[in-house]
């Protein structure tokens, strides 16, 4: 009998599946998430390496990782990768564990947006030099929250009080300037990304791309997502992005 | 139109360097980029950059990759301290990328085996990326990969905190060296693995030593003259 390929998926909170509602702590949120449902759906073993909270670095290292820890690379049936917010920081802590700073402290939103796309291209990079069928995606936006000034988390509006508007970290610099900067760094590398491997490419709706959360799910107050309070997917959420992606790698 | 040589790294490397305890001499001797590339017959675009750590290493060779396309006929690298990390910032009066090195060694979650790991991984980066567009390619080592204590260029700020818990990091951190052997092409990795507890070298290590005469004098470390003819001869060896 031939053994089922492993399909490996990365990601933040987005993809993890020890996700918990910071909004919601006492909820009951073991439905199954998208990755366990696109491996059934594709017929692979799956292994989720997710992690709330984290950045991209995280997210392409873990995965790093993981291929070359396999001998056979033929064993690896499929990437798929959920991307995160580019303002966030990663790093290992003192025992090796992966953490994270919700605001990198160094360089700003348009260093952060080139690193965040070279991480995509070195996963094409990796995953087309061993020869390995990839997916990608912007899970949630890229930089849009920085640029509206960041709100609070989820944590602190329910339970400290602080307001999502009136709270907003309040962004240093001239947003509408630089977001069009920004959308020309994104039409730099129209070229240089593979577009049949990136769900939603060039990721920004002035464009004519999306992020998948926003897209499939929705914000806030859709039936998709957790509450008003917690933006991430709810049951039915997780099924529409399964639904989605699986639906690319079809047609792809 | 000849392919060009792109090269990277940090001062050893950097067309540029200047000496910092020697201000006034003249170092404008060719590097070992330039030395590769004129016997590639290459045209060289030199991306080393004093004080430049390995992600901005990897990053300059990626997009300058992406920008030159066929035209890059070699790659070669010269990878610096796991432990250095700069930051880009967007300099929008000089419209141009800026490194802030102010933040040099105070990375959060310090620790020796993270920064080796990061490292290699950049290493594998480097692989992949020439293998994927079958550009030729060598990389090394050049200066140490760690300080090691009593060594030179050993810095204590940034070894402290690991010594304080009593663990023995340099061999945690040799630990994710060798977890890569059979992995990085040793035939393109120039003394793999790069540190003599493993039977590799750095050019620091091999070459560039202090007894050596092939550096800048005692005070400054850095390849003189000799040391970058050296470098570069041991590249053209390899090739």
């Amino acid at each position: 009998m031939l053994m089922k390929k492993y399909l490996i998926v990365s990601g933040d909170s987005f993809v993890d599946r020890k996700f918990r509602s910071a909004a919601h702590p006492e909820m009951d949120v073991s439905w199954p998430m998208w990755p366990e449902l696109l491996a059934e759906k594709l017929d692979m073993r799956l292994i989720n390496l997710g992690k709330s909270g984290q950045g991209n670095e995280y997210i392409y290292s873990a995965l790093q990782d993981t291929i070359e820890e396999f001998k056979d690379k033929n064993e690896i049936g499929m990437v798929v990768v959920g991307w995160s917010q580019c303002f966030r920081m990663d790093y290992q802590d003192v025992g090796g564990e992966w953490c994270t700073e919700r605001i990198n402290p160094y360089s700003d939103v348009f260093g952060w947006v080139k690193k965040s796309l070279r991480i995509c291209k070195s996963l094409e990079y990796m995953c087309e030099h061993y020869n390995i069928p990839y997916v990608q995606t912007q899970m949630i936006p890229m930089y849009i929250d920085w640029l509206r000034g960041l709100p609070p988390t989820d944590q602190a509006i329910m339970f400290e009080g602080k307001d999502m508007i009136g709270d907003r970290n309040e962004y240093p610099g001239d947003a509408v300037e630089d977001e069009e900067s920004l959308l020309k760094i994104l039409i730099e590398h129209d070229d240089i990304i593979n577009h049949n491997n990136f769900i939603g490419w060039p990721i920004s709706k002035k464009l004519g791309g999306y992020n998948l959360s926003l897209e499939t799910i929705g914000l806030q107050g859709s039936p998709y997502v957790i509450s008003e309070y917690d933006g991430h997917p709810n049951e039915e959420g997780h099924k529409r992005l399964a639904k989605a992606i699986y639906k690319h790698i079809k047609e792809k | 139109m000849k392919k060009i040589l792109l090269a990277s790294g940090d001062s050893w490397t950097d067309q540029n360097f200047r000496s910092a305890p020697h201000p006034e001499m003249d170092v404008s001797w060719p590097k070992w980029p330039e030395i590769l590339a004129k016997h590639l017959d290459m045209e060289v675009i030199n991306l080393g950059k004093c004080g430049q750590d390995n992600i901005e290493t990897y990053e300059s060779i990626q997009d300058a990759v992406i920008a030159y396309g066929d035209d890059v006929g070699f790659v070669a690298v010269g990878w610096t301290h796991a432990n250095r990390r700069g930051y880009q910032r967007w300099n929008s009066n000089l419209q141009c990328w800026e490194i802030d090195h102010s933040q040099y060694g105070k990375i959060t979650g310090f620790r020796l085996k993270t920064h080796v790991k990061n490292t290699v991984r950049l290493y594998m980066n480097i692989q992949i990326l020439c293998e994927r567009y079958n550009i030729p390619y060598l990389q090394a080592q050049m200066n140490l990969l760690f300080p090691r204590k009593g060594e030179q260029s050993y810095q204590p700020f940034w070894m402290e905190d690991d010594y304080l818990e009593g663990e023995n990091h340099e061999e945690t951190a040799l630990r994710e060296l060798y977890d890569y052997d059979g992995i990085i092409d040793d035939k393109r990795f120039l003394g793999w693995p790069p540190i003599p507890a493993l039977n590799g070298w750095s050019m620091m290590d091999k070459y560039i030593t202090p007894e050596s005469g092939m550096t800048i004098s005692k005070y400054d470390g850095h390849p003189n003259k000799e040391g970058q003819e050296k470098i570069a001869e041991a590249f053209i060896k390899c090739l």
